[in-house]
């Protein structure tokens, strides 16, 4: 068992903040401020492996449903996780025993610790993702036969959602309540035991995004962080260079999925040049290295400043933007069949194998 | 190259007690001048006035020194007014993370209102809380109040409904408000709209001498985002020029060298600052911390610094290194900001964020949003029909609605004075 | 050798100048000469994976939606090596795009019209390529017979034939219409002249040579013939005419009393002769390669004329003579030091001039500048006004010294390259003895005029010997002079 401490929080939030794969991270300080000054008042959240609490604990994800830059522009209250928990355990008739996370991206590693020190329960080292997918029935939970609801959520307006329904029509109804409540809602949703974690969910994911966040703070520059990032995750620098195009709507839309698709061309300096194609929708989804399949969801795509190792978000991407391009491996449980079916590149939209899947030979290949 | 015509501009840069100006053709100097006391702006300028083989258009002057000054130093701390659907539960989310900022702020509160990211409001607007609010401002002797309203960037009118009451009930006190400087954030556009307050009166007595110094000459103020503005914007809005002295430097030093896009190197003692010029703009970003420490939603330029021993030793790393960009070094010997406050342009500079059903409500959008920042140049004396747009992105914003977009528009013309 | 027969095939350059593709719109062009075996339409990005070689790849939406989706359909053409890749005016095409075709060396194309449709129409031009050579054939021809220049005609097949560069090479090996990087091509049909003699060779390089290319380009070269050799014949023919009977008429005028008749038909052709002239003698540089008299006649009139326009040119003895009615010699010398190296013609020419005068002391004058001049470097014009010493060795009675020359060098000239070792000790001492300054005017190495001087002195030519030193020089002179020993000698 170990826990999380107020100086674990840069990290976190460093670690956090590259497995969004390229969405935008908007603000945080504001949330890293409230975080801090939670475990300063309570103490450190103690983090625990699912076997740590016994099996039949009763536990939810927590996390934001929507967007952090709506976050960023309508703060929260700070009431709104009890809120969301209390409510969800009425729903239950039972209390949580333990929080677990929605996602390790951006605020939604934090708001758990937020949540676990203001509920006084542990926090589980394990989320449903593993980095942030768009859509929140695109879990390693839902995967494994956990339902999604019921789930409560939680807004800046102080609106309290209750929600019973099939994992699908969840994310739809959830999605137009986020809407109309200033773009985002704090939510309490995969209500489980904690003995269904270990198949469930991602265990570990805390700690991967507290280790990718220290590797990120204490590299000496972006060489180095390459190197830590490799050593910690397995993951490739697919290239450096300069932003030359960026491109909106370059493939037609898939109605359930928020915010509009885009593109990032990247011109490599090393020689010889190649074009590093980046395919967007929320977070970066697909990268093309003159055309061939370099990288694809549900393994994260990130873009690095080469001068200072900071990670760059699509919002912030320019035209003339130098950046690194850096893709980390997906936890295993996506590279199985049925997680590829849920969250890989034909989920988005794109009809092509992801890499891990193989290619198919065709006889007579006069290249390779 | 040969220019059809001269346009002699005069550069001058306060700092401390004293002044140090060139009077320049683009990157040509032809003279320099300092000064030091209360009388040598004025003695600079004319002693330059008096050199120029032809009349001079302008003088531009960067306060960003004396600016700084005043915040760090003598500012009067400030009230502020967030309006929001709900008010925090706790301290740590009721106000500032930063420090700094909160230094500045002696007095706070929240009252209901604001508007989504769409435009839609979020809670009716609590106006007899806010005229409260700043009566509780001023009995504690406070002479500004910044109001930050969520949503503000796309929906301003529960700022301006509450500026429009709190001055009516109470008329010493000055408000500024979050929308006119723009971001997208309510952190970022809280720390502009403070510094705006406090910078209110140090900046309100440097315009005036300022343009007391200049005389019958068109005076402009160097900003941030490399551009210039009129007195009357820069007095309402200081922050605008609160960075303006490295965007003048790498000007400077791209035009000294006769450059429109350039690597500026910037050399001081034990640190290097690497900036970039691109088509005669410096590369700017809002949301950066700048020589306060405080996220700013402002466009300032972007810096990197490293330290000399190590820019000798990975060159490379630093410098893009492509024939297009060529690399200029700067030792400040030649003082290149005053030379870049001389030679800024006209510019202007949107972010927003806007709902779009389709392509081509959002090409619409974007041409609008176009179109407001050429009509903004005029107000900085750009020669009408120089106007061009320097930069226009749209990117759709994550996990919220589909065609939800945020704007960013930088837009420059040719200086008519 | 007998080659195996290639099948038919039409090349991307082919389709896109007188097949489908030509409807299409080229947005990248790298590499078009690559055969187009097979054509296939394509809805999905894994069925380009499945493509073979050579197939010309329709792409139908949705695989070329995203400009993503056609980047990574590039890639896969290249790596299945395809030949071209068309997309739907729907497509996203971007510059990174195009980019990376041109990058892969993929030809890119964008219709206008149903994917389907189009793929239909693409693998019938491709299954008869036959249907779309005669195509072009016809257009050929047609353009060919609205050509009368030899430039003309060689024009229209540069810009008809997909992929060929085309020229048209002289018997000699004279380029005579066309473009030189085709002269050593793949291709090569003769021209005969009207009489059905060698005339000229049509020359085709291959952008991407293949059998079926070949056959097109040499079919179509095949059509040209005969308006070549029609065009061709009517200038040459009368050019060589005009040389031999304006020899006759100049050597008639230039005996002790030419005739009446003679100076009649002197002033019908213009000839100023009655004041004083400048004459010129023009001969080819030493080192030029042997042409036959009649060729080398004809080429160099041509050559001449299109320089100086009426001037005239006529056959004398082992060269030309022209005058000037002038009496500037060195201005007509400027004139034609600027003018000789711009003739263009199989030879390389050097001239003399004489002084002002009647014609015939002007040409002896001439004539002797002319031997001066053949030994410098082509192009040179000697003025015997100017020659100051080197007259002496102008006037050196060569026909008489020949024998002598060739008994005192005997040695060397019974040695298998006895005339390069000639020409090689002459140049040491014309140089004054320096090997490096030899070496740079025969156009070799410095280590290859020594090693010949080491052969010289081994066939027992003193050379450094003062007293017979003098005499070696004049032998080589002579020698050099009256060409025995005056070919291929840097080669």
């Amino acid at each position: 068992m170990s826990e999380v401490t107020i100086e674990d929080l840069p990290a976190l939030a460093a670690g956090a903040h590259l497995l969004m794969s390229g969405a935008g991270q908007a603000d945080i300080e504001g949330v890293l401020h409230w975080v801090s000054a939670l475990l300063a008042e309570h103490g450190p959240v103690p983090l625990v492996r699912p076997d740590d609490v016994p099996e039949d604990t009763v536990c939810a994800a927590v996390g934001l449903v929507g967007s952090v830059t709506a976050q960023a522009e309508l703060p929260m209250a700070g009431d709104e996780p009890e809120r969301a928990v209390r409510a969800l355990e009425a729903r239950l008739g039972t209390q949580l025993g333990a929080v677990t996370v929605l996602d390790t991206a951006t605020v939604n590693a934090l708001l758990p610790v937020a949540a676990a020190a203001l509920l006084g329960l542990p926090l589980v080292d394990c989320d449903g993702m593993g980095r942030v997918f768009p859509l929140i029935h695109q879990t390693s939970y839902a995967l494994a036969g956990v339902p999604l609801t019921p789930l409560a959520a939680v807004g800046a307006t102080g609106d309290t959602v209750v929600l019973d329904a099939a994992d699908e029509r969840a994310e739809r109804l959830l999605r137009a309540a986020v809407n109309v409540s200033g773009g985002w809602l704090f939510t309490a949703l995969y209500p489980t035991t904690t003995g269904t974690l270990p198949r469930a969910g991602i265990v570990g994911a805390v700690s991967r995004a507290l280790a990718v966040g220290r590797a990120l703070l204490d590299a000496a520059d972006v060489d180095d962080i390459a190197v830590r990032l490799a050593a910690q995750t397995a993951s490739r620098v697919l290239g450096t260079g300069r932003v030359v195009d960026l491109e909106h709507r370059t493939r037609p839309a898939d109605a359930h999925y928020p915010a509009h698709p885009s593109s990032i061309v990247v011109r490599t300096h090393a020689q010889p040049v190649r074009s590093i194609r980046l395919e967007a929708q929320n977070e970066l989804l697909l990268a093309l290295v003159d055309g061939a399949l370099a990288a694809a969801v549900p393994d994260v795509i990130c873009l690095i400043d080469p001068h200072d190792g900071s990670v760059i978000d699509i919002e912030a991407v320019t035209v003339g933007r130098e950046v690194q391009v850096v893709t980390v491996p997906a936890a295993p449980v996506w590279h199985t069949p049925q997680g590829l079916a849920l969250v890989g590149p034909r989920a988005f939209g794109f009809p092509i194998r992801h890499p891990r899947e193989g290619r198919v030979r065709h006889p007579g290949e006069v290249r390779s | 190259m040969l220019r059809p015509e001269v346009a002699l501009r005069i550069g001058a840069r306060l700092s401390g007690r004293g002044i140090r100006a060139v009077l320049a053709d683009e990157g040509q100097v032809l003279a320099r001048s300092t000064g030091e006391g209360a009388r040598a702006p004025g003695s600079v300028v004319r002693e330059l006035s008096g050199l120029a083989p032809a009349p001079v258009r302008s003088v531009t002057f960067d306060i960003s020194d004396p600016l700084l000054d005043a915040a760090r130093r003598d500012a009067d701390p400030v009230s502020v007014l967030r309006v929001l659907p709900r008010p925090a539960h706790t301290a740590a989310l009721a106000g500032h993370p930063s420090p700094t900022l909160r230094s500045f702020v002696a007095h706070r509160a929240a009252v209901r209102g604001g508007h989504d990211l769409f435009g839609t409001a979020l809670a009716p607007l609590d106006l007899p809380a806010a005229v409260e609010a700043a009566h509780g401002a001023r009995e504690l002797g406070l002479g500004a109040v910044a109001v930050i309203a969520t949503g503000a960037v796309g929906a301003a009118g529960h700022e301006r409904a509450v500026a429009e009451a709190v001055l009516e009930a109470v008329p010493e006190l000055r408000v500024c408000l979050s929308h006119e400087v723009g971001g997208v954030g309510l952190l970022m556009r809280e720390t502009a709209a403070v510094f705006n307050a406090v910078l209110l009166p140090a900046a309100g007595r440097l315009v005036d001498r300022c343009r007391r110094a200049a005389g019958s000459l068109p005076c402009w103020f160097a900003t941030s985002d490399g551009g210039r503005v009129s007195a009357e914007r820069l007095r309402a809005l200081p922050v605008l020029g609160l960075e303006a002295k490295w965007a003048m430097t790498l000007l400077g030093a791209a035009a000294l060298h006769g450059h429109h896009t350039a690597a500026i190197v910037a050399r001081s003692d034990e640190v290097c600052t690497i900036g970039e010029v691109r088509d005669g703009l410096p590369q700017v970003a809002a949301d950066l911390p700048g020589s306060l420490g405080v996220r700013l939603a402002a466009p300032q330029p972007v810096l990197t610094l490293v330290g000399r021993e190590t820019f000798a030793a990975h060159r490379s790393r630093w410098l893009p290194g492509s024939p297009e960009i060529p690399a200029v070094f700067t030792d400040g010997d030649e003082d290149p900001a005053t030379v870049g406050a001389a030679c800024c342009p006209p510019t202007a500079w949107l972010d927003i964020v806007v709902h779009a059903d389709t392509t081509d409500d959002m090409r619409r959008r974007q041409r609008d949003t176009e179109e407001r920042a050429r009509g903004m140049l005029a107000l900085s004396g750009a020669a009408p029909g120089s106007e061009r747009i320097a930069e226009s992105t749209a990117t759709a914003l994550s996990y919220v609605r589909a065609g939800t977009y945020r704007l960013r528009v930088r837009a420059t013309a040719r200086a008519a004075t | 050798m007998n080659r195996p027969r290639l099948p038919e095939v039409l090349t991307v350059a082919e389709l896109a100048h007188h097949g489908p593709l030509g409807r299409a719109t080229m947005l990248a062009a790298a590499q078009p000469d690559g055969p187009v075996h097979h054509v296939a339409l394509v809805s999905d990005l894994e069925q380009v994976g499945g493509c073979r070689p050579h197939t010309a790849l329709v792409l139908h939406m949705p695989a070329a939606q995203g400009g993503w989706a056609l980047e990574s359909a590039l890639r896969t053409a290249w790596e299945r090596g395809a030949a071209c890749v068309i997309g739907p005016a729907e497509a996203t095409v971007n510059r990174s795009a195009v980019a990376l075709a041109e990058r892969l060396r993929i030809p890119l194309f964008i219709i206008d019209e149903d994917p389907a449709q189009y793929a239909l129409d693409l693998a019938a031009a491709v299954a008869a390529p036959g249907a779309a050579r005669a195509q072009l054939a016809a257009r050929c021809a047609a353009a060919i017979s609205e050509q009368s220049s030899l430039r003309g005609i060689v024009g229209v097949l540069n810009t008809e034939l997909p992929g060929a560069t085309v020229a048209l090479v002289g018997e000699d090996g004279r380029l005579l219409a066309g473009r030189s990087a085709a002269v050593d091509g793949d291709v090569s049909v003769p021209v005969p002249d009207v009489d059905g003699r060698p005339w000229a060779r049509l020359v085709a390089r291959l952008g991407a040579p293949s059998a079926s290319a070949e056959e097109t380009v040499t079919t179509i070269l095949r059509l040209a013939r005969t308006q070549l050799a029609a065009n061709a014949a009517r200038p040459r023919l009368s050019l060589a005419r005009r040389g031999a009977q304006e020899r006759l008429l100049l050597d008639a005028l230039l005996t002790d009393e030419p005739g009446n008749e003679a100076e009649r038909q002197a002033q019908e052709l213009g000839w100023q002769l009655a004041q004083n002239v400048i004459a010129v003698f023009v001969r080819p540089a030493l080192g030029a390669p042997a042409v036959a008299p009649e060729v080398a006649t004809a080429g160099v009139l041509a050559g001449w004329y299109e320089e100086f326009g009426d001037q005239p040119l006529v056959p004398h003895q082992d060269g030309w003579v022209s005058w000037f009615a002038d009496t500037d010699a060195r201005r007509v010398c400027a004139v034609l030091r600027r003018r000789l190296p711009k003739v263009r013609c199989a030879l390389a020419l050097t001239a003399g001039l004489g002084e002002p005068g009647d014609l015939r002391g002007s040409l002896h004058e001439a004539a002797l500048a002319a031997s001066v001049g053949v030994r410098g470097r082509p192009g040179t014009v000697e003025y015997f006004g100017a020659l100051g010493p080197r007259v002496v060795l102008a006037s050196l009675p060569q026909e008489q010294l020949g024998p002598a020359a060739r008994s005192v060098l005997s040695g060397l000239l019974s040695a298998p390259d006895g005339e390069v070792l000639v020409q090689t000790l002459g140049a040491v001492l014309d140089c004054g003895g320096s090997t490096t300054r030899a070496a740079a005017r025969l156009g070799v190495h410095r280590n290859t005029v020594s090693g010949r001087l080491e052969r010289v002195r081994a066939r027992g030519v003193d050379f450094d010997d003062p007293e017979h030193r003098l005499a070696i020089h004049v032998a080589c002179f002579t020698l050099a002079g009256t060409g025995d020993a005056g070919r291929d000698a840097g080669a």
